[in-house]
């Protein structure tokens, strides 16, 4: 083992451990206000309630991937993913304007170095480029943003600019909306900005692409609802409206792609698309349902996102682990066209915890995600059935994209495990896997899915005064909800016992295993179904969405009647991720045009200063 | 009440497959097979020694046993379908439309677990279909109210996805195993003994649990209970008899006439509730 592997994990771990101290133990607040930063540039740390609960996200996150990092991934690489978590525990403190640009942008900045860890590959170089392409976007919307509400505050502290939201003009108060969505939006991965994400995670190294998808995404979610109910409250129809479009789109965007995909980790990070779809429009749910008089409604929606963030950390933390264990143990082939029957040696250990992290990714019971789920799921209910003619069509809306989106998810999620985990192993050259530390950390996950699907009620109360407290409705409470809810995982855990009896009764009797039926001859594993094979009907079904191609070459060419070699291809397009590409070409061509001022002369450097100086005391006359 | 009307679908749901393989044998001018075979079938493969492909291993046994208990479990969330009313008030919807997917999972994970690619070829139209008839199953059953044209339209619309359900044609077949474009025998190809028993059983009583769905809508809208269930009983193996199969990349349409079916009788159900 390297030496320094133990103690990379060990600051990992550390960071996890004091983002949990700062939400248990709420320490008082830091400001640091001297001089040489003006009202504007106030430096504010503050532990909010709403906070709290994304302070433990991280730490579950950031311990599990230092348990594992004990045994995976580069020896060193728990330093830099733990100034990535300082960073992030610094963008959940942060109380003013300043302070949270700051800390978001080393946030930003530390995760593309993360992401551009393999920079030798060319792919990777491409994913970190556009990577990095959105996300300073996205600083830039959000500089202007947070400027136009500090300018308007007249301070730069959370707590001067949420007093003078309620007065803002409407321009700037539309203008401040739009930044902030853009945003935090780019960062969380809203439909159309979200090509970045199925490029980055591929090329991330896998306890990265944890980090990034379990615990980043759910902090721009955090931003998103920090900025609608507290920076530019009330947000208003319009702004939960656009967000909850957005939502769906993801979701319906994200279960598609995930279904159709064949690659281990851009399955992953399309499935994060179609789990922040659901959270995102069950916020915009939320806003709408407050906006319009709504407030009971709002809380649930809300307490349903904040509950679903929680399990999407745990569910998306143990899968992309567990895809790293992949890369791993089976040399870098991530393909689920040539991964067959990982469970049955490669991965024995791994693979019972995997099931557990692809039975939630796919929200089916007895996991947590299921029971959050089936909470934004009653919010939409509770829309359409609310009266309100708006809401209902909201509602209608979202329960038809979010039960398709579901849907394309698990068949996503099926076709992952079904193939590449259950089945015949197609090469029997692997050594079986022993207990070790990855295990133990896929093991903790999915212990902590199973509690949450079977326990929920402890943390949804918990969850209900913070949505409650957002959202300005304290009086709130859902006891007939929580019952059924309690009632719910107890209905669950029947299928869990009914297996458990089979379990017993089936390892109890011998049985003679024979081979599967291949008309009298043995099968070989080329010969078995592919993933791309399994998905056909999915992409037959919704080409309009995804226009399939299929191209078939021979060899040789010229002799087509007795071809030697017959080799298939299928391709989907992602019409966002084409328009992301032409617009990043204009703007390279536009660069290039600019390129005429980098004259690298020193004397044209020099002329450039003064004319600033000149406009500078021009304009401050 | 509710605990007589478990018992009684966990004991007459075989008995529900005899009546519909009998009906439709009839109607198609053949004799048919006894009313009580599914029951001797089950007690014969109950009896039969298990031995195929990995579909008798545990693992295999863990999938059929969690949705045997997906099902027992959807039978607890069924309304008592002499007790008329709003489903959304009597029973949730929700929790009953994941547990129908639960069943289906298992099925799906065990299939491919086989490793057989006829199976798989199987899955891959099960898990399509499945993903389509989700969002129209949610929304018929939130449309089922007390106004009688929007639950007669929920209750064409939960036809439907019975349809899909019980694998019935023009969805499915489930008279043959031959044919490439069945689904749901097709995933089971590989089992047989106990196994098989359960799946069989299995999917009896999710198509059980269907029927009293849709009978419930029905009755919703002002018929009789006993009347709405003998009506969809009948509707079944009349559906079956004199439709063809369809081709298995023109089911989807049948999806989307039961999402607008059911988007009618929402909208029907809403504007009844304004006015």
């Amino acid at each position: 083992m390297h030496a320094g592997r133990p103690l990379a994990s060990l600051f990992l771990a550390a960071v996890g451990v004091a983002a949990a101290a700062f939400a248990v133990l709420q320490p008082a607040p830091l400001v640091v206000a001297s001089s040489v930063f003006t009202r504007y540039l106030s430096l504010e740390f503050v532990v909010t309630p709403l906070a709290r609960p994304f302070l433990c996200f991280l730490a579950i996150g950031a311990i599990a991937i230092a348990i594992w990092n004990l045994k995976r991934g580069r020896a060193d690489s728990g330093i830099a993913l733990g100034f990535f978590c300082a960073a992030m525990v610094g963008v959940l403190l942060a109380q003013s304007a300043f302070a949270f640009l700051l800390c978001w942008e080393s946030m930003s900045l530390i995760s593309l170095l993360i992401v551009a860890t393999e920079h030798e590959r060319k792919s990777v170089r491409r994913a970190a480029f556009a990577y990095a392409f959105v996300s300073q976007l996205g600083a830039l919307a959000l500089a202007i943003g947070f400027a136009i509400l500090a300018v308007h505050a007249g301070s730069g502290a959370f707590s001067a600019i949420a007093a003078a939201a309620t007065s803002l003009a409407p321009g700037a108060r539309a203008a401040a909306t739009i930044a902030v969505l853009l945003g935090f939006g780019s960062k969380a991965g809203l439909v159309p900005l979200q090509f970045w994400l199925p490029r980055a995670h591929p090329a991330a190294p896998a306890n990265a692409s944890a980090l990034l998808s379990g615990v980043m995404l759910e902090i721009a979610l955090y931003a998103l609802v920090l900025s609608c109910f507290t920076l530019v409250a009330p947000a208003g129809v319009i702004a939960g409206t656009m967000l909850l479009l957005a939502g769906l789109a993801g979701a319906l965007v994200g279960g598609l792609a995930a279904a159709a995909e064949s690659e281990l980790k851009r399955l992953l990070a399309y499935s994060s698309i179609e789990h922040i779809g659901v959270m995102v429009s069950a916020l915009g749910l939320a806003i709408c349902a407050s906006a319009l008089g709504f407030p009971a409604l709002a809380t649930l929606a809300l307490l349903a996102m904040l509950f679903h963030a929680l399990n999407h950390t745990a569910l998306k933390t143990l899968l992309f682990l567990a895809a790293g264990t992949v890369v791993e143990r089976m040399h870098h082939v991530t393909d689920l066209d040539r991964l067959r029957g990982l469970g049955s040696v490669a991965l024995r250990r791994s693979a019972p915890w995997i099931l557990v992290g692809c039975v939630a990714a796919a929200s089916l019971p007895p996991s947590n995600a299921f029971i959050s789920e089936w909470l934004v799921l009653h919010g939409f209910i509770g829309a359409t059935l609310s009266g309100n003619g708006a809401l209902t069509a909201i509602g209608v809306l979202g329960l038809f994209a979010l039960l398709l989106g579901g849907g394309l998810a698990a068949a996503a999620f099926l076709k992952l495990f079904g193939l590449a985990f259950a089945g015949e192993p197609s090469s029997t050259r692997e050594q079986p896997e022993r207990f070790d530390a990855s295990v133990a950390a896929l093991a903790l996950l999915a212990l902590l899915v199973i509690a949450l699907g079977i326990f929920p009620l402890p943390i949804l109360h918990a969850m209900l005064a913070i949505a409650a407290g957002t959202i300005g409705a304290p009086s709130v409470r859902f006891d007939g909800t929580f019952a059924n809810a309690a009632h719910l995982a107890t209905f669950a855990a029947i299928p869990v016992a009914v297996a458990l009896l089979y379990w017993w009764y089936a390892v109890r009797v011998q049985r003679k295993h024979d081979g599967v039926w291949a008309c009298g001859s043995s099968l070989p594993a080329r010969a078995t179904y592919s993933a791309t094979a399994l998905t056909k009907p999915l992409r037959r079904i919704f080409a309009f969405a995804l226009f399939p191609e299929r191209q078939r070459s021979l060899s040789p060419a010229e002799n087509s009647d007795f071809p030697t070699h017959v080799r298939y291809a299928v391709s989907t397009r992602d019409l966002t991720n084409e328009a992301a590409r032409s617009i990043a070409a204009l703007a390279q061509r536009l660069v290039r045009r600019l390129r005429i001022v980098q004259s690298g002369r020193m004397r044209a450097y020099i002329a450039y200063a003064t004319a600033a100086v000149i406009l500078v005391l021009v304009l401050a006359r | 009440m509710k605990i007589v009307q478990v018992v009684l679908v966990l004991l007459c749901a075989p008995l529900l497959q005899g009546v519909f393989a009998l009906m439709r044998a009839r109607l198609s001018g053949r004799p048919g097979p006894p009313l009580l075979q599914p029951y001797r079938d089950l007690a014969k493969f109950m009896r039969k020694h298990a031995r195929a492909g990995r579909g008798e291993s545990a693992v295999g046994f863990a999938a059929a046993g969690f949705a045997l208990g997906s099902a027992i479990a959807i039978l607890l969330l069924l309304p008592n379908i002499f007790a008329a009313g709003r489903a959304y008030a009597a029973f949730d919807i929700v929790a009953l439309v994941f547990f129908f997917a639960l069943g289906r999972a298992a099925t799906v994970f065990s299939a491919l677990d086989t490793g057989s690619s006829f199976s798989a070829m199987a899955v891959g139209r099960e898990i399509a279909f499945a993903a389509i008839i989700e969002a129209p199953f949610l929304l018929a059953l939130l449309a089922a109210r007390t106004v009688p044209v929007s639950a007669l339209l929920a209750g064409a619309a939960l036809f439907i996805v019975l349809l899909f359900e019980s694998a019935r044609v023009p969805v499915d077949n489930q008279e043959t195993h031959y044919e490439l474009t069945m689904i749901h025998e097709g995933m089971l190809l590989e089992y047989s003994g106990p196994v098989f028993a359960t799946w069989q059983y299995c999917a009896q009583l999710r198509q059980a649990a269907m029927i009293v769905l849709v009978a419930y809508t029905l009755a919703a809208g002002g018929i009789s209970p006993l009347l709405s269930s003998i009506v969809v009983i009948a509707a079944l193996p009349v559906v079956e008899a004199f439709q063809a199969k369809m081709r298995v990349f023109d089911v989807p349409q049948l999806a989307t006439a039961a999402t607008l079916l059911a988007v009618a009788a929402l909208g029907i159900d809403t504007l009844g509730g304004l006015r």
